[in-house]
């Protein structure tokens, strides 16, 4: 254990919205919106804040300015961190809260903002072709221009080789929407889902229905982290980072989104390598004790083998263990994405995940889980290298 | 399978050989010079032994259906008229397992089906897809 503890002491987020409506806005007056709102909930003067860590797959262009132009929007007078994570997506919420908490541990910065912004505009849906995507040749030309298709044939595999059912698919949007309908921030929070709703909707790509993919959501979030020291003269619970980790098996290459050539007995999995055991180990835990967990859910069937990959289950039992409503609070075992996750809260690439297991960790969840003390986190599966972190209270 | 106009691969510098061995109809695959490993889709450096010494060699023995997927959303407005259609990863055991994303003419099969190779286009560009091989059950069409 580090001498010096990392701690999460404020969260914010902009309105999320559907794609197209915030307006107005870009990703940079976005997150300037979402680290306002995380400094104001600390107690902290914005100007305090010497970091940024971002993460996302848009290092390209003017994104690659968006630190300066995000200090500037803020009036940050000084700026003594900036990191951008090496992975694509949502792989990199948690590793970008990794590299802010060894930023104040080893005294480089005082106080980093963990900031996600998300607007899709025409031509780089996430969802949709897009003539930039990587992995194009071997992708587009056969009508596989998205996500949906690819990670699609990858559950595909779970489903032949496990025995995983559409139904055990449809419980986690069930239950993830279930959640949303307490949340006022989410987009889905007065639609309402159940099972028979799940299974009449249209397929994307078999064995996805509409409501096994995520929301397309304009919007941002952030976090800010410091040392636990700072944080006795901020206002709120701090949440404690008791472990924050990146892994990645070695054979995975492009994975799900650019190869289909991982080895068999990797193919239908989140590619951790040994992450979930190394991180486990720092905090000194196992997963049996994580009270509350918040899993990147980009699609259904990556929740499944995310409880795999980390050793909530079995390999090829996660279908099996989301049934019976262990994943629904208030009464399941491990109550999961209690805020609606990616498929009914809001789609920012895992940091609005990140915000959720704080809020638990303050006691201030609107699916509260009664005398939480551990929250788990894990960014995307799939997405090499990912990233994952355990919270305490 | 899929309209012509459907986006069309720009061939690039390390997989310039795959398309143009396709505008042949032959569906070649890399092979590493130096350790003999099969790998797709093509690489600069061998991910068995590291080595620059790739060629293209073609592809032998039979195809057979590793993971597919039934598309329903047209993400793409080339596709629209086509829907649904079928993507499938297919294998082929005889390549050192290598794995390709193509389309599989329907009704969707199932894994581990056999699989022939036809040649359609995409643009200007023959692209290997493929549909049952007559041995599979209950895959006529």
């Amino acid at each position: 254990m580090a001498a010096v503890q990392a701690c999460i002491v404020g969260i914010g987020q902009t309105a999320y919205r559907k794609r197209g409506q915030h307006a107005g806005e870009t990703e940079v007056s976005l997150a300037c919106a979402a680290i306002r709102a995380a400094a104001d909930d600390a107690g902290l003067a914005v100007g305090s804040i010497d970091g940024l860590a971002g993460f996302g797959n848009d290092m390209s262009g003017e994104r690659a300015y968006a630190a300066a132009l995000i200090q500037q929007s803020l009036g940050l007078p000084m700026l003594r961190h900036s990191s951008f994570v090496w992975t694509p997506g949502g792989g990199g919420a948690c590793a970008a809260v990794a590299q802010a908490a060894d930023a104040v541990r080893s005294g480089r910065a005082t106080y980093v903002a963990v900031v996600r912004a998300l607007r899709q505009v025409d031509g780089e849906r996430y969802g949709q072709f897009n003539p930039e995507r990587p992995f194009f040749n071997f992708t587009a030309p056969f009508g596989a221009f998205a996500p949906a298709p690819l990670y699609a044939l990858q559950m595909k595999r779970h489903m032949h080789r496990y025995g995983t059912r559409a139904e055990q698919l449809g419980e986690v949007a069930v239950a993830f929407r279930a959640h949303a309908n307490r949340n006022p921030l989410a987009v889905m929070h007065e639609r309402s889902l159940s099972l028979a709703d799940y299974l009449a909707a249209p397929w994307v790509a078999e064995p996805y229905r509409r409501f096994d993919c995520c929301l397309e959501t304009d919007g941002a979030a952030a976090l800010i982290v410091t040392t636990a020291e700072r944080a006795r003269d901020l206002a709120q619970r701090p949440a404690q980072i008791l472990s924050a980790r990146q892994g990645a098996g070695g054979d995975w290459g492009a994975g799900p989104l650019g190869s289909h050539n991982m080895a068999d007995e990797h193919y239908a999995t989140g590619n951790i390598g040994t992450l979930g055991d190394e991180l486990f180990g720092e905090a000194g835990l196992k997963p049996a004790d994580v009270d509350v967990a918040q899993i990147y859910d980009a699609f259904t069937g990556m929740v499944i083998m995310t409880l795999e990959d980390y050793g909530f289950c079995a390999r090829g039992e996660g279908g099996r263990f989301v049934e019976g409503g262990r994943l629904r609070w208030p009464a399941g075992d491990l109550p999961t994405n209690t805020a609606g996750g990616h498929l009914s809260e809001a789609y920012i690439h895992g940091l609005n995940l990140a915000v959720e297991a704080v809020r638990q960790m303050r006691g201030t969840s609107t699916a509260q889980v009664v005398g939480a003390e551990v929250a788990f986190v894990a960014s995307a599966a799939a997405l090499a290298p990912t990233s994952a972190m355990v919270l305490a209270r | 399978m899929l309209p012509a106009d459907v986006p069309a691969p720009r061939p690039g510098e390390v997989d310039a050989g795959f398309w143009a061995a396709c505008a042949a109809h032959e569906l070649c695959f890399q092979r590493c010079a130096d350790c003999a490993r099969w790998q797709h889709p093509p690489a600069p450096l061998c991910a068995g032994c590291g080595s620059p010494g790739l060629g293209w060699e073609r592809a032998t023995g039979p195809a057979r259906v590793y993971s597919v997927t039934v598309v329903h959303a047209a993400a793409h407005p080339s596709v629209g008229s086509a829907l649904p259609y079928v993507v499938g990863v297919v294998e082929f055991p005889d390549c050192g397992g290598v794995r390709l994303i193509s389309n599989i003419e329907g009704p969707a099969p199932a894994i581990g089906d056999e699989l022939t190779l036809v040649w359609e286009r995409a643009g200007d560009q023959p692209v290997p897809r493929f549909r049952a091989a007559r041995a599979n059950k209950g895959a006529s069409s």
